[in-house]
Parts: C-alpha cells; sequence; structure tokens
C-alpha cells in the first residue's frame, strides 16, 4: 500500500465530507426558515368546521326547520383500485337509486377527485354498509330541512347551495341562526388525504341559536289551505293572507299563494319565491275608509248617526265623476261604511285639511316600513299635500293614489280597533342559543297611538256592522261576532285603472268586543267574482271558523253557549287529526340547578349528549335520534361513577329521517 | 488491534441501529398505504438486519487469507451471475437488477462489488513485483473492472457500475499501479461513459435535470425538492423522532435512496453531522486496520472495503443534499435496500478478520510490509 497515495484519498474523502458538512449546514440552518414554511405550506391545512344553523319552531314548539346530518361521497381516482370500481357502483346504484353504468362512468378517469354522490342521507349511509375503500371517503354535507315543505315558506326561508341563509327570518336572523364556524389544523399527506387532526388546535363550532317564531303551525296551514282552495275556485292570480294578534303585533301566520317548498327552491321562479306581504304593493281601495273615517271620528268631524245625501250613485266632484255600485239616496256614516259608499266618504274626507288627513295616514304607518322582521320590506306610497291634486283627498279617501303592503294595511288595522295603539309586527317569540339560554324574548313594541280609545270602539262597532249589515256578510260566522271590512280595487295597469283586473280583500277581527285576531285575505285579479265581499269575505270565514276550531279552549269564552254544544262535537272528531304522526315536538333539554338527573325524555341525542357533557354525567347512547328512554329518573341525585344509558329512536316521517 | 476490530464493530451497530429507528419511521405510512400494516416494511428489514449481524459476525471468524485462493473462481462466479442477471431477470422501474433465489430477492451487482475488491487485492498482490507492467498487471486487472462493471453499467444500473469503477481504480491507485495507466484508462473510460450514459434515458434525465438545476439555478426534481424540504424544515435539532411529516408520501423513497433526508428532518443538522463523523470513523478505522495488515491483500482489502462502504455513504449524502445528481444507491446500513446490508456487512466481517488476524502477529506484519513497500518504491 502506497502511503502517500492514501493519504491523497484520505484528503479527497475529508474534502468531500467538509463540502457535505457546509451544505447541510447551508440547508439546515441557513435557509431552514425558508424550507420550514415550504414544508408547513405542503403538509398541514387549516379546515373549516361549519357551524349547524339554528333550528326553527313555531309557537307551540312545533319543529319547522332543522339539519339532516346527510353526507357527501367523494372518490379519489388516482387512490381508489381499479377493482373495487365494480362494487363501488353496484352498491351506490342500489341505495341511491341510479343506473350503475351512471356511478361506472362517474368512475372511469385514473386522476382527480370526482364527487361520487351529494346529500347520501344517514339511512342511506348506513345501508352502504362499511365500504373501507381507498380513495373513497365523505364528508359531512348537512342538508336545511323544511319538515313542512311548502308550509309558511315566505317566512321561513332556506339556506342555498352556497350555504347562504336566503329570505324570510333565515336572511333576517343571519348572524343568530349562523353560528361561528370553527377550524381545525390537519395533518395531510402528499395525496391531500388527512394524516391527523391538530387537536390542541382546534377551534370548535359554536351552533346557531334556534329561532322561535310567532307564529302558529295550525293557523298557518289552515291559512295556505283556505287560500289555494279560494285561489282555484276564483281562479285569481295569487292570493295574500295574514293573520296577527292586533293587542300585541305578533304574526300568527302569514302566506302567499303560489308559494314555493324551500327544500327544492330552484325549481321556482321570483315571483313563487316573493314574500309578496311584504314586498309588492297594491291600491287598497275600500278596505282604506275605515282608516279615513277613523281620522274623522277621531277629531269628531262627523258622528256614526250623521246622516249624508248620497247623490244617488254619482257624484261629479271637480269635474270627476265618482261612482257608487249601489247607488242610494240617503245613508250614515255608519251606513257608509257598511255598504262601502264611494261618494260617501269622498264627501266627509273634505272636512279635514289636507295636513290633518295626511297626518293621521302617517300615524297609522302608511308610507313607512313596518320594521317586520324579513328582508325585502316595501313601504308603499303616500304622496305629499303639496303634491295632491283637486281630487287626490277623495281618491285617497276610498284607498286610491296610496299605496300599501298588506303587511302595512293589516297593522295599520290592528291599530283601528285594539284601542289606538299602532304596534311593531314581530315574528320572533324567543331566540334560543346553543347552550339553551335565552337570548330574546318576544315583547310587544308598541309605535304610538293613533286615535283614541273611543274612536277605536266606534270603529269596531261600524266594522261589525259592515258583516252584520252590509257588504261582508259573507264573512260573519254564526257564533262568535266579527267585524271587518271588504275591499274592491281596481288594479293600476300601465297607468290606468283596469275595468277586468281587480284586487279583492277583506279584512276581518274577531271576537268584536274583546280582538283577539285580525286577518286580512287578497286575492289578486280574480276570474270569477270581483268584489272583495264575493270573493275573500267567504274564505275569511272560513279561516276564522277553522282557527277557532283548532283553538277552541282560547275561544271558547267568546262563543254563544247555544252553539258551544255543536262545536265541541265536532272539534272532538278533529282532535285525532291533530295528534296526527306528522307532528314532531322536540323538546329543549331543561338543565336542573343542582347536579340531578335532567329529564331527556323527547330530546334530541345531539342536545341531551351535550347536556350530560356540559354536566359531567357518564353516558352510553344506544341508537340515534330521539331519547325515549333514560336509564336514570329525571331528578334523582347522580353519583359520580353512575352511567346514564339513553335509548335513543329514529323517528321517520315519510321516509325523511328528523335528525 | 483488538480496539479497532470493536470500533468497527460497533460503529456499525450504531449505524444499523439507527437505520431501524429511521426505517420505522419513514416506512410506516407508505406500509400502512400499500400493505395496511405500518410495520409491514420495518418487519422486513428488521430481518434482514438480524440475518446481517449474523453474516458480519461470521465472516470476521473467517481467516481473510483464504479469500485469496478462491478470488479467482469468485469471481468467474460473480461475472456468470451477472450475466445470468442480464438475460433472465425481471424488469422493475426500467432496469432489471434483481436476483430471487428460494424467496430471497437480491442484487448480484452487491455481491460483484464485494468479490471485485477482494479479487483486485489478491491480484494487486501477486502481482506487487511488476505493478508498473502495463501489459502484464494493469490490463488483467482493468479487464475484470471493465466486464464487472459493465455488466452492471448495462443493465441499466450506472450510479453502481461508476462507483465500482471507481472503487477498483482506487484501489488500483493505492495498491502500486502507475498513475499514468490509471488516468489513461479512466480519461478513456469518461468519454466513453459519458456516451453510454446518453444513452440510456433514465440516465440522461438525471443528469439533464442536475444540469439544469445548476444552470438555470432551480427546477431540481421532486425527490431532491423534498430531500431539501426535509433536511431543511429538521433545522439544527430536528423535529423529533417519530414526528416526522415528510414520510407523508412527499419524499419518494423516503426509507431507501433518500432516508437520509428523513434523518435529517428528524434529528436536525446535529444529527446529520454525527451520522457523517460515524462514517468517517468507520472510515479511519479501516484505513488504520489496512495500515497495519499483516500482507499486502490485507491491506488492499481492508482498504477497498473501507472505501467503498464510504464512497456509497457520502455519495448518498450528497445525493440527498442536492450537491450530486440523483443516483439510486443505498446509505449503507441505514436504508431499507434489500439485501445490500447484508453483503456491507459481510465486508465488515471481513475487515473485523483482518483487524483481529494483525492483533495476532503484529510485528511480523509490520516489518514485512515496510521491506515490500520499499521494495516496490525503488522499482518505481
Amino acid at each position: 500500500m502506497n502511503n502517500s497515495r492514501v493519504l491523497i484519498i484520505i484528503f479527497a474523502v475529508f474534502m468531500l465530507v467538509t463540502i457535505l458538512v457546509v451544505r447541510l449546514a447551508n440547508i439546515q440552518l441557513i435557509k431552514s426558515e425558508e424550507y420550514s414554511y415550504y414544508a408547513i405550506q405542503q403538509q398541514t391545512d387549516v379546515e373549516k368546521i361549519e357551524a349547524d344553523f339554528g333550528l326553527i319552531y313555531d309557537r307551540e314548539n312545533n319543529l319547522l326547520v332543522y339539519n339532516r346530518n346527510d353526507v357527501t361521497f367523494y372518490a379519489d381516482l388516482a387512490m381508489l383500485p381499479l377493482s373495487k370500481r365494480e362494487l363501488i357502483a353496484e352498491k351506490f346504484s342500489k341505495v341511491i337509486g341510479k343506473p350503475k353504468s351512471f356511478f361506472l362512468n362517474l368512475l372511469k378517469g385514473k386522476k382527480g377527485t370526482i364527487t361520487l354522490a351529494k346529500k347520501v342521507t344517514s339511512e342511506q349511509l348506513k345501508s352502504l354498509g362499511n365500504l373501507k375503500i381507498q380513495g373513497l371517503y365523505y364528508k359531512d354535507d348537512p342538508t336545511r330541512i323544511n319538515h313542512y315543505g311548502n308550509l309558511a315558506s315566505h317566512l321561513l326561508g332556506y339556506i342555498n347551495k352556497e350555504h347562504r341563509p336566503v329570505s324570510g327570518v333565515t336572511e333576517f336572523f343571519r348572524k343568530e341562526i349562523e353560528g361561528i364556524d370553527g377550524s381545525r389544523k390537519i395533518v395531510k399527506n402528499a395525496i391531500g388525504e388527512l394524516v391527523s387532526i391538530e387537536e390542541d388546535e382546534t377551534q370548535p363550532a359554536i351552533p346557531g341559536s334556534d329561532l322561535v317564531l310567532t307564529i302558529n303551525k295550525d293557523y298557518q296551514s289552515v291559512l295556505e289551505e283556505e287560500l289555494r282552495k279560494g285561489l282555484e275556485k276564483f281562479k285569481a292570480q295569487s292570493a295574500t293572507g295574514i293573520i296577527m294578534n292586533p293587542n300585541t303585533g305578533e304574526i300568527l301566520a302569514l302566506a302567499n299563494i303560489d308559494d314555493y317548498d324551500p327544500n327544492f327552491y330552484w325549481q321556482y321562479n321570483d315571483f313563487q319565491r316573493r314574500n309578496r306581504a311584504i314586498t309588492d304593493t297594491y291600491e287598497p281601495g275600500s278596505t282604506f275608509k275605515p282608516f279615513t273615517l277613523a281620522a274623522l271620528l277621531d277629531k269628531k268631524l262627523c258622528s256614526p248617526a250623521e246622516n249624508l245625501y248620497l247623490e244617488n250613485g254619482t257624484y261629479t266632484f271637480n269635474n270627476v265623476k265618482i261612482r257608487d255600485t249601489h247607488p242610494h239616496k240617503y245613508l250614515n256614516v255608519s251606513e257608509i261604511i257598511e255598504q262601502s259608499s264611494n261618494i260617501g266618504i269622498a264627501k266627509l274626507a273634505q272636512r279635514i285639511s289636507d295636513d290633518e288627513f295626511y297626518k293621521y295616514l302617517r300615524g297609522f304607518g302608511f308610507g313607512n316600513l313596518t320594521s317586520v322582521q324579513l328582508p325585502g320590506e316595501a313601504a308603499g306610497k303616500i304622496k305629499k299635500p303639496n303634491d295632491w291634486s283637486k281630487i287626490s283627498k277623495a281618491y285617497m279617501s276610498f284607498g286610491y293614489e296610496i299605496s300599501v303592503t298588506p303587511l302595512q294595511l293589516i297593522t295599520a288595522f290592528s291599530a283601528l280597533i285594539n284601542g289606538g295603539i299602532l304596534y311593531e309586527p314581530q315574528l320572533l317569540l324567543k331566540r334560543i342559543n346553543h347552550n339553551g339560554e335565552l337570548e330574546f324574548e318576544f315583547e310587544p313594541k308598541p309605535v304610538r297611538r293613533v286615535v283614541s280609545e273611543q274612536t277605536s270602539v266606534l270603529m269596531k262597532n261600524i266594522l261589525r256592522g259592515v258583516v252584520k249589515n252590509g257588504t261582508g256578510k259573507n264573512a260573519d260566522v254564526e257564533f262568535i261576532s266579527i267585524g271587518g271590512k271588504t275591499g274592491t280595487s281596481q288594479k293600476l295597469v300601465d297607468g290606468s285603472y283596469s275595468k277586468a283586473q281587480y284586487n279583492s280583500s277583506f279584512i276581518g277581527f274577531f271576537p268584536v268586543e274583546d280582538p283577539q285576531i285580525v286577518c286580512l285575505i287578497l286575492f289578486n285579479s280574480p276570474d270569477v267574482g270581483k268584489y272583495g265581499g264575493l270573493v275573500a269575505a267567504p274564505v275569511f270565514k272560513s279561516v276564522a271558523a277553522r282557527i277557532i276550531e283548532k283553538d277552541f279552549n282560547k275561544f271558547e269564552k267568546y262563543i254563544d253557549e247555544s252553539f258551544k254544544q255543536k262545536l265541541l262535537f265536532t272539534s272532538l272528531e278533529k282532535e285525532k287529526s291533530f295528534f296526527d304522526s306528522d307532528q314532531i315536538k322536540i323538546k329543549e333539554v331543561k338543565l336542573p340547578a343542582d347536579k340531578r338527573m335532567p329529564d331527556l325524555i323527547n330530546c334530541s341525542a345531539r342536545d341531551a349528549m351535550n347536556a350530560l357533557t356540559r354536566m359531567g354525567i357518564k353516558y352510553k347512547i344506544k341508537g340515534s335520534g330521539i331519547v325515549v328512554n333514560q336509564s336514570i329518573e329525571p331528578g334523582s341525585k347522580i353519583s359520580s361513577n353512575e352511567i346514564c344509558i339513553l335509548n335513543c329512536a329514529e323517528v321517520t316521517i315519510t321516509g325523511v329521517s328528523v335528525y | 488491534m483488538k480496539k479497532l476490530a470493536l470500533t468497527v464493530f460497533f460503529d456499525t451497530l450504531l449505524l444499523i441501529c439507527l437505520g431501524l429507528i429511521i426505517v420505522l419511521t419513514a416506512s410506516s405510512t407508505i406500509s400502512a398505504i400499500k400493505f395496511s400494516d405500518s410495520l409491514y416494511l420495518f418487519n422486513s428489514h428488521l430481518i434482514r438486519v438480524l440475518i446481517a449481524i449474523f453474516v458480519m459476525i461470521i465472516f470476521s471468524f473467517i481467516p481473510y487469507e483464504i479469500y485469496k485462493s478462491v478470488s479467482k473462481p469468485m469471481i468467474v462466479f460473480a461475472v456468470g451471475l451477472l450475466i445470468f442477471t442480464l438475460l433472465f431477470a425481471p424488469e422493475i422501474k426500467g432496469a432489471g437488477r434483481w436476483l430471487s433465489v428460494a424467496g430471497i430477492t437480491f442484487q448480484p451487482a452487491d455481491i460483484a462489488k464485494l468479490i471485485l475488491i477482494v479479487h483486485l487485492a489478491a491480484m494487486l498482490e501477486k502481482k506487487s513485483d511488476y505493478l508498473y507492467d502495463f501489459r502484464n498487471a494493469f490490463v488483467p486487472m482493468f479487464i475484470w473492472v471493465v466486464v464487472t462493471s459493465g455488466l452492471i453499467l448495462i443493465q441499466p444500473n450506472i450510479s453502481n457500475g461508476l462507483l465500482i469503477i471507481a472503487i477498483s481504480l482506487t484501489m488500483m491507485f493505492v495498491g502500486g499501479i502507475k498513475f499514468k495507466h490509471i488516468f489513461l484508462s479512466s480519461a478513456s473510460m469518461i468519454v466513453s461513459g459519458g456516451v453510454i450514459a446518453m444513452i440510456f434515458s433514465h440516465s440522461r434525465q438525471r443528469i439533464e435535470s442536475f444540469y439544469n438545476s445548476i444552470v438555470n439555478g432551480g427546477d431540481l426534481n421532486t425527490q431532491v425538492k423534498q430531500a431539501l424540504v426535509s433536511l431543511g424544515s429538521g433545522g439544527l435539532f430536528g423535529v423529533g423522532i417519530g414526528n416526522s411529516k415528510q414520510n407523508n408520501l412527499f419524499l419518494p423513497e423516503a426509507y431507501g435512496d433518500f432516508i437520509f433526508a428523513i434523518l435529517g428532518e428528524q434529528l436536525g443538522f446535529i444529527g446529520s453531522v454525527a451520522v457523517i463523523f460515524f462514517y468517517l470513523v468507520l472510515f479511519i478505522a479501516g484505513i488504520l486496520i489496512a495500515k497495519k495488515a499483516q500482507d499486502k491483500f490485507g491491506q488492499l482489502l481492508a482498504f477497498g472495503i473501507t472505501f467503498s462502504i464510504a464512497i456509497y455513504a457520502f455519495v448518498n449524502i450528497a445525493v440527498a443534499t442536492g450537491t450530486f445528481p440523483t443516483t439510486g444507491l443505498p446509505l449503507p446500513f441505514i436504508s431499507y435496500g434489500g439485501t445490500s446490508i447484508i453483503f456491507l456487512s459481510a465486508g465488515i466481517g471481513i475487515l473485523i478478520n483482518i483487524a483481529i488476524m494483525n492483533a495476532k502477529k503484529p510485528k511480523v506484519a509490520v516489518n514485512n510490509l515496510t521491506e515490500k513497500n520499499s521494495l516496490r518504491d525503488k522499482f518505481e
């Protein structure tokens, strides 16, 4: 061995080693930060945890809108073994009901991730069985379900495919209902698959608050059914109905027909989806006369018994002819409203000054938003006195040259009969956050006094007369006193009043002595019959009668003794259908103050788990859905080692799982 | 001399154990995905490691002198094996390098390399009196080198072939062959080798991409880029054993040829330098064993084995740090790389035996060696 040559080799090796160490120092010390940043970029991801939207209940705690725990399946074609594709297609086609070729076609490629099946329900997921195949995975994709389909669609709104709340209270209370999205840091591999979750960097999502609305599901369905029937019968273009509590401004029901099913919102046009009760204005016609009269009575400019000459049906006023449908020679003021005389009210209106009249109308809220908790409200239009022509006041007195929304009209009408106070219409009874804490509770919001109490009493009696003796006879229900006013207005078509198209409406209330319910029925362009008294009044009557039947206890005290027996008999029959399987009442969990077992029966499994976790009670859940049985009696004390076993059952309604 | 034997033994053991840990952490993800068992690759590596340690101990007891007499039939056998491989080996990733005997898959190149080192050492000793002679000394040796490495080169296994040539020529250089002969032959081989390298597409691509990376300052291939990210994210102290994230399929061959990058990620700069240091210890100890070997065969055999391990280790690390173009060479004792660890351990066994033999009859050997060296020096 040649020593000097060996030294050369040793020297060369040391050179190489030196180069390597310098190189490593450069990579691992000097450029470490740069490479670390790049490493974090490719190795980890921050994933959003979407917060659950809050649920929506009616005032009776009927669950109206909930989230169904669907999942969406994806397939990573680069990872998915070719041999398994046949099996996957077969299973999916069996469970989801699309042809096998459809799935095979999706699974054709060799690269990329494809969406295999969207919105797979938890039942379908169960029937798919244990599909543990490399490259096949699913993610939570909850579906917003409006349980009763079209019911109250314009009030509830929906969540679109981009997860944005649209229309109704869902949009109005967006911030409250959306909750706060969480996030988690995940470690992923080179092909983007999740390897692990960095638990300590996880920010859990906070679910949105639940809304309890002022609406009553039964009133709502009665209103919708009757409007639908009426629409069919009178061949109208559309219909709107609102039921309110005149004493508080609570909206009990609101419907527009045609409507839409929020679960399939994309299948409907804009007109169907629009809440015309607040977005569309119309000229109210004769239903406006009571407001004119109330202003006059309040200013003591006339008295109900005062007689007026009515020109035999045609009155020329400032070169314009005002006509009555039924000519009269003389009527007193009450009768003018009962018979809905345009001439009479126009003549009376001349007694009040322009400014005074305008002030009253503004007082009733016309021309202003009602501030209802719904998006897209229109303010309607009322001209200022300066812009009035010589005939404006006369026309306005019977509901022309002014445009209102149906909600404005019923809100103002409530003030007319509730003792004279205008209340803001409201939809939200309660808002409860995910911890079960009450965040908001309804309180009536009085806006202002519009007319005196005496005026209100006078108006109630006059409006009772309309139904008893006048144009509103078709609205009369024999067992309870009903008051109201009909309206038939020519529609403005292309700037002139149409002879063929009318808005036929009736606005009524009961019982007259202590109004509990006020209800507006409006038909747009009925083909069969045009007068509000013939078209809208009978619909009002059916709605009123059915509401009283449904809510018999509430109205019992106002009902004529002689009719009670008859009514009781019929409502007992209805009782059966009242508790049909269509109802789901999911209770909220009420946490006891001390550490005692809460009553969890009929609560959702999710809520029950949350509650028990928060209380530190150990539990085992069998099944899923709604708690039907709990092993520890409610109210009993809990020892630290006791385990509560909850038996749950899926409540299935027409193939839809609640939860 | 015992100290050197123990140093080599424990240093090797240290590298092997480190390898086990790194293979475990680097292969778990791919094992879980490919074989649904995160220990699959580790287990197969563990079996080979146990065999390798066993082989190392066995070889350390076999007196190394006996290889001298059988080196010729052995090299003939090795060449036969390479020809057989060329004809019958199944192609994996565009190259036929692997043979399977009784369920054990191995690379004949690994055996051939070891045998060539043995045979060159034997020839250099036998011809030590006329090493200056081109025809009688240089040419016979060079023929074996060309035949063996040529058969490996055309598998194709360019990097292994080139390294075998480099190791052989270094041995011949250290053994006393005239520098002029080595220089001329290697110059002519570089020319022809360059041509050959450009003929095979996968080696050409690698050279081109490396050339590009130097000229255009970037666009390294994914493997090297990910290796640098691994090393870089390790920083000074590393992310810790078992905390590698680059093993989540980001770095191809994370447990094989690029295992040094995962090691550097987990153990940081300190760990990487420590590993280099362990190889350096092995190299120095090997050189000392060679220096103190009692005969020229032992000297050159010890040198050849030591040098080949060091050169494989440092070239592998140079590749992982993007210093050299990408080659398919394992990191000795650490990489999960089939049977190469067994043949490497056999080499270490031989090295230990040389050290033990030196210890038995020290004086004579040293005197003998100095005499011969001075004799040869005179001839030169």
